[in-house]
């Protein structure tokens, strides 16, 4: 059965942008964040513009998010360790499969996967194979990491927008009828749009947030990998030999040249 | 020819690799290629040692011999597994089947590619392989190498099969 998860990317420009909203905040912190190991160092992709390859992007596990947001409500141990798991799964081969997936895109195609224009990034997903696989390992390696390897103290869900309300002040309203301010949205929000909702408590005070979704299907990261992989030309039938007709095997006898070979 | 290990940064150069003459087995190939095989092979290179060696001729990729630490044999009745390599793909791009690149046929390319990196790595003399059973042309591009064994498989298009390469 499908559930709905977080969508298992986030460009840099967006954790600029939380800084930025923050009291006191200002660009410089993203250096001296990464430097202090409250945020992780991320991946960079090569896209493409008009055919050539343009300026480089970078891109981030969602929980560089979470770890943010711990570092800006006063919780810079919690933050520390959200960090390190990121930095973690972005050193992972799901994640270098997704930015091997988009590198070299154009760059629309890029910034569209990692920002808010959630039509062109559905459309990408369906259509391209490739991306939609390393986005689903993503995604599944993110669950993982958050059930295992992190402290509750941010609570994810997974839902669908059913409406916006209000006037000043938007609100968006939830499938199960519960309201959230648009300020708590980190991209733009349409209805009917996959989301995911996080809900971080500190002393500060809880935090909100609204992501874009990704649907799933609700299996282990492990299980996605085995059936992706009884799906793909590696998988190995199982054969059974006798002693005897492995005994009786010869090479040809071809004479075989040798070649050098980079790498 | 270059002869190189691929990287997950090959992606663009297997989306356009095509292999295909239009029949299924080999456009399954093809298109494992395009979608699934860079996801696999980042994942597989930690994992199983996958080999994707890229075969380059004035900047084209021209064929492509793929192996890995096989996991899938044993011996009957005992139930031990043989250590072995699994060849995964052996593909020639379409415009030069049956072509040669300095005298030497692109198969044999391939063949000689595959046994220097098993040598280079000190592999194991077994190899298995997974062919389709009406895939005249790889089912003998093995017995190259050396006497072949043909196994059913759950799938019943394919056979399984074993050979000693040394």
């Amino acid at each position: 059965m499908p559930v709905i998860v977080e969508w298992p990317v986030v460009g840099r420009d967006k954790l600029e942008q939380v800084l930025k909203g923050s009291r006191g905040a200002s660009a410089s912190s993203i250096r001296r964040l990464a430097a202090e190991g409250i945020l992780s160092p991320g991946a960079t992709v090569q896209p493409r513009a008009m055919g050539r390859l343009s300026g480089r992007v970078s891109l981030h596990s969602p929980l560089a998010l979470d770890a943010l947001r711990a570092f800006l409500t006063g919780q810079q141990e919690l933050a520390r360790s959200i960090a390190l798991v990121a930095a973690r799964l972005e050193a992972s081969a799901p994640f270098t499969a997704l930015v091997a997936a988009l590198d070299r895109l154009p760059r629309e195609q890029v910034q569209a996967v990692i920002d808010d224009d959630s039509t062109e990034r559905l459309r990408l997903v369906r259509e391209l194979a490739p991306l939609r696989s390393a986005l689903t390992l993503v995604a599944h390696a993110l669950q993982d990491a958050r059930t295992t390897a992190l402290p509750a103290h941010v609570i994810h869900f997974g839902t669908r927008v059913r409406g916006l309300s209000g006037s000043g002040v938007f609100r968006v309203v939830l499938e199960s009828g519960d309201t959230i301010p648009m300020l708590a949205a980190t991209d733009a929000v349409g209805v009917g749009q996959l989301v995911d909702v996080s809900v971080m408590a500190s002393d500060a005070g809880t935090t909100l947030s609204l992501r874009p979704g990704l649907e799933i299907d609700n299996v282990s990261s492990d299980q996605a990998a085995g059936d992706a992989e009884r799906r793909s030309l590696r998988h190995e039938p199982l054969i059974r030999i006798s002693s005897k007709q492995l005994a009786d095997l010869q090479p040809s006898g071809r004479p075989r040249r040798r070649v050098p070979i980079q790498g | 020819m270059h002869i190189r290990a691929a990287t997950v940064s090959d992606a663009a150069l297997l989306a356009e690799f095509r292999c295909s003459t239009g029949v299924e087995y080999e456009d399954e190939v093809e298109v494992y290629l395009h979608t699934s095989a860079m996801l696999d092979l980042a994942h597989g290179t930690d994992v199983d040692d996958d080999r994707l060696l890229l075969l380059i001729h004035d900047e084209t990729l021209v064929a492509l011999v793929w192996h890995k630490q096989g996991h899938s044999l044993l011996l009957d009745g005992d139930d031990i597994e043989v250590a072995h390599r699994h060849l995964v793909v052996v593909a020639v791009s379409v415009g030069w089947q049956g072509e040669a690149i300095d005298d030497i046929r692109l198969s044999d390319w391939c063949l000689d590619a595959l046994t220097s990196d098993l040598e280079e790595r000190d592999a194991p003399a077994v190899l298995t392989a997974r062919v389709h059973r009406d895939n005249q042309r790889s089912r003998a591009l093995m017995t190259r190498l050396g006497d072949v064994s043909e196994h059913e498989s759950s799938d019943p298009a394919y056979l399984s099969v074993v050979l000693v390469w040394r």
